[in-house]
């Protein structure tokens, strides 16, 4: 019980930054697994359930641009970010460096 | 694979009809990616139980596909504070509105007890049906993204300056009182001899088409009346919605009022040649156009009441 508090709020300061990672991993092409796990080994996991919608979600906003390809023999949906996504992709990276140096700030004051 | 094709089955009966149609497919592709990685580190093929494991890792088929519906709450935090206030509000309304019905069922039924059952049956009744609509018509504003500005356009110097008119218990009371006798004797509920027609000596009396007309335009104003003096006498205040309804009640009262006098009787009888019957009924019509005038009296007093309850409002805020 008392540990379910703590991982309540990582689970939720992680849901804020996903979009950014997503966006991030995607200035290079790939398909789902593949986005997966190259998250994974930046130290981010996310799971199929919360990843596949979000990345359906962000391509139905203009984002992510999406298409099917045959790949050994499987079929896969490949996405990649689009060019109003780089544009947002850029006013987010502005935001969260200005949000990381906030806390920073605070953390550094916190201290003091 | 006939596991994974069962749970793709499953996800594809919950999906809802706003997801996309290659939704099951991706989700397949998935799957089978991570099935051949489990073959790479088993170093074989993936037995029943490690896709089992894989598939429950994925989570329940109708998590997987809400996860892809267009509406992810049924009323989002977004409109939840406005959709619990209303929710209160009409509660609260349909209590006073079916006390003030039930109590006058109860005045005029024979059997208190019978009457006195069926009365949380039928305040249960409206008060689901009058849930369930305020329920789907937020649902429909969450599906349809409306946003309501109502917490967007407000003025911290108008809050609480809206409600500050204490009402008049009395006023209240007296008016309820006076509203529940008028609704009884229009609607002849204790079989008092407003409507007739009835015979005497041969002649047929009847009330003027006038009063037919107005029926139910008096029973609406009457409901009205009751239902804003019941509502103020349970808020104890005047704020500006009450003030204009009250306004409007007035008003409408008054077109009414007016509209009995410009009648040239009351009372019909018909074809009748006894000169002192005539001018005894002339009398009688008399007496109700005097009754009018009275009635209407009071309502011109009310509406100058309201109107200086409006105009005080005004200056406070």
């Amino acid at each position: 019980m008392e540990n379910e508090q703590p991982d309540k709020l990582k689970q939720e300061l992680r849901r804020g930054i996903l979009v950014l990672a997503v966006l991030l991993q995607l200035r290079q092409e790939h398909y789902g697994y593949s986005l997966r796990k190259a998250l994974q080994d930046a130290g981010l996991d996310i799971d199929e359930g919360t990843l596949y919608p979000l990345v359906r979600r962000l391509e139905k906003q203009g984002l992510l641009t999406s298409e099917w390809r045959e790949e050994g023999k499987r079929k896969k949906r490949f996405y990649q970010i689009s060019t109003t996504g780089e544009k947002s992709l850029q006013v987010l990276l502005k935001e969260w460096q200005g949000l990381n140096d906030n806390i920073n700030t605070i953390a550094t004051g916190a201290k003091q | 694979m006939n596991l994974v094709n069962n749970y793709l089955e499953q996800v594809k009966n919950y999906l809802s009809a706003d997801a996309d149609d290659d939704v099951i497919d991706e989700l397949r592709e998935a799957i089978e990616e991570r099935v051949a990685e489990q073959q790479e580190i088993s170093g074989g093929n993936a037995d029943h139980q490690a896709v089992a494991l894989i598939l429950k890792d994925f989570g329940h088929p109708l998590k997987v596909a809400s996860a892809y519906s267009k509406q992810q709450y049924l009323i989002g935090p977004g409109l939840f504070p406005l959709f619990k206030h209303a929710l209160k509000l009409s509660v609260v309304a349909v209590f006073v509105i079916h006390a003030v019905l039930t109590v006058l069922t109860w005045t005029i039924s024979e059997n208190f007890l019978l009457s006195a059952k069926g009365w949380t049956s039928g305040f249960v009744e409206m008060v689901m049906f009058v849930v369930i609509l305020v329920t789907m018509t937020f649902v429909s504003l969450e599906y349809y993204g409306e946003k309501i500005r109502f917490f967007d356009n407000w003025d911290p110097n108008k809050l609480g300056m809206e409600s500050k008119i204490r009402a008049s218990r009395q006023d209240g009371v007296s008016n309820v009182i006076t509203d529940v006798i008028a609704l009884i004797w229009w609607n002849n509920w204790f079989g008092l001899p407003n409507d007739m027609p009835f015979t005497v000596q041969d002649m047929h009396i009847q009330a003027s088409e006038m009063f037919f007309v107005l029926y139910w335009p008096v029973n609406a104003i009457l409901v009205c009346s009751l239902i804003t003096y019941a509502w103020q006498l349970f808020s104890q205040f005047w704020t500006k919605p009450m003030i204009y309804t009250a306004l409007l009640i007035d008003i409408a009262a008054i077109l009414v009022l007016s509209l009995l006098l410009t009648q040239g009787h009351y009372v019909d009888l018909g074809q009748v040649e006894n000169i002192s019957i005539n001018k005894f009924f002339g009398h009688i019509n008399t007496v109700i156009k005097v009754a009018i005038f009275v009635v209407l009296g009071f309502v011109l007093y009310d509406l100058w009441r309201h109107i200086e309850l409006w105009i005080a409002l005004r200056k406070m805020q």
